[in-house]
């Protein structure tokens, strides 16, 4: 069947043409089109890359303090191709993070979240916070040496706090200590929780950008 | 013209970065394989190891320890107060124009600078720090 009778076929159904032929017709500003324009892009591209192989990950991580480091471990060393798809997630995330931080300075220093663009500022900043939270939880699930020490200061600093900062991290992660429990929850939290509020804060991120377009000051 | 149709141009333009963008990861990935240290074992902290994006956080609460006081509460309620600052940015700087060059938001220009060399040094202080001055950031 070629393109254009699968497209007829649609049209019959849905009545497609029409909003796919506005779709392929919009415009891009040319000043957006410059290189430091392309960092939001890149770290959604990461963001990607970060599900399709985490979703590989999955397959063979076990969320248990007992199983964790050993599935890991064959991860990286049994599983065909294991490490470069294990690679392949670290180096996505942390494209990921960059190109976030990238894109938040190019936003900044052109003060482009000035009126009207204050709320996607906003959601925007949800979203670097999303991926940190991200980075975080997912160096945890690693549960080797380092990466238990770093997850232990994050999760027992905020625990010092007056009033409710014990409170807060118990309901959040079960304990005051990193155990078991803590690596499950932190799980949860990377594969189901962030992934689901990623989703969401993208499409109202991107949708406002439709909505608005791009800052100029040409 | 100052505009170009989105397709087909813009989506080649994109599809060209995407491939370059996805090579540079295969070749990162296959070069660079992610690190896996010794097992952890629960209970024990014998090594700190923060991600270089958080590094500037363990780095001002290290400092805060060292030069500051023993008393981290304030230290760890800072960043939060930053980060409302930088949410609400949008509602401080009220610029008349939507956006506008660098040069001309000098001020906000040079906070943004000042910011990002505090926030470097604070990373430099982390990767230097003992890990005994980390440890006793668990106290």
């Amino acid at each position: 069947m070629s393109l254009t009778k699968l497209i007829d076929w649609l049209d019959e159904r849905f009545e497609i043409r029409r909003d796919l032929e506005r779709a392929l017709r919009r415009t891009v500003p040319r000043h957006a089109t410059g290189a430091v324009y392309c960092l939001g892009g890149i770290a959604f591209l990461a963001f990607m890359v970060e599900v399709v192989t985490g979703i590989a990950l999955a397959r063979y991580y076990q969320p248990n303090a007992a199983l964790a480091y050993e599935s890991v471990r064959v991860i990286t060393y049994e599983v065909p191709l294991g490490s470069l798809v294990r690679s392949l997630h670290y180096w996505a995330g942390n494209v990921m993070v960059a190109a976030v931080l990238l894109h938040m300075l190019r936003v900044y220093f052109m003060g482009a979240y000035r009126k009207p663009r204050e709320l996607n500022w906003v959601v925007g900043v949800a979203l670097l916070l999303l991926t940190f939270t991200f980075g975080f939880s997912g160096y945890a699930l690693r549960w080797d040496v380092a990466s238990y020490g770093a997850t232990s200061i994050v999760v027992l600093a905020p625990a010092s706090l007056p009033f409710a900062g014990a409170w807060v991290m118990k309901v959040f992660l079960g304990d005051l200590a990193i155990t078991g429990e803590t690596l499950t929850r932190l799980y949860f939290l990377h594969v189901f929780l962030l992934p689901m509020a990623a989703f969401v804060l993208m499409l109202i991120h991107f949708l406002i950008v439709r909505r608005q377009g791009i800052a100029s000051y040409m | 013209m100052k505009e170009i149709p989105f397709f087909p141009y813009q989506v080649v333009r994109e599809l060209a970065l995407a491939s370059f963008v996805l090579g540079v990861l295969l070749i990162l990935a296959s070069l660079f394989p992610a690190p896996l240290g010794k097992e952890a074992v629960p209970g024990e902290v014998t090594a700190i190891e923060p991600q270089w994006y958080l590094s500037p956080l363990f780095g001002f609460l290290a400092f805060w320890r060292a030069n500051v006081s023993e008393n981290l509460s304030i230290a760890i309620a800072m960043p939060v107060i930053v980060l409302v600052i930088i949410l609400l940015l949008p509602f401080i700087d009220r610029g008349e124009e939507e956006a506008a060059p660098p040069m001309k938001r000098r001020a906000w220009s040079f906070a943004g600078v000042v910011f990002i060399l505090v926030l470097l040094y604070l990373a430099y202080y982390a990767y230097t720090a003992s890990f005994a001055s980390y440890a006793e950031l668990l106290l």
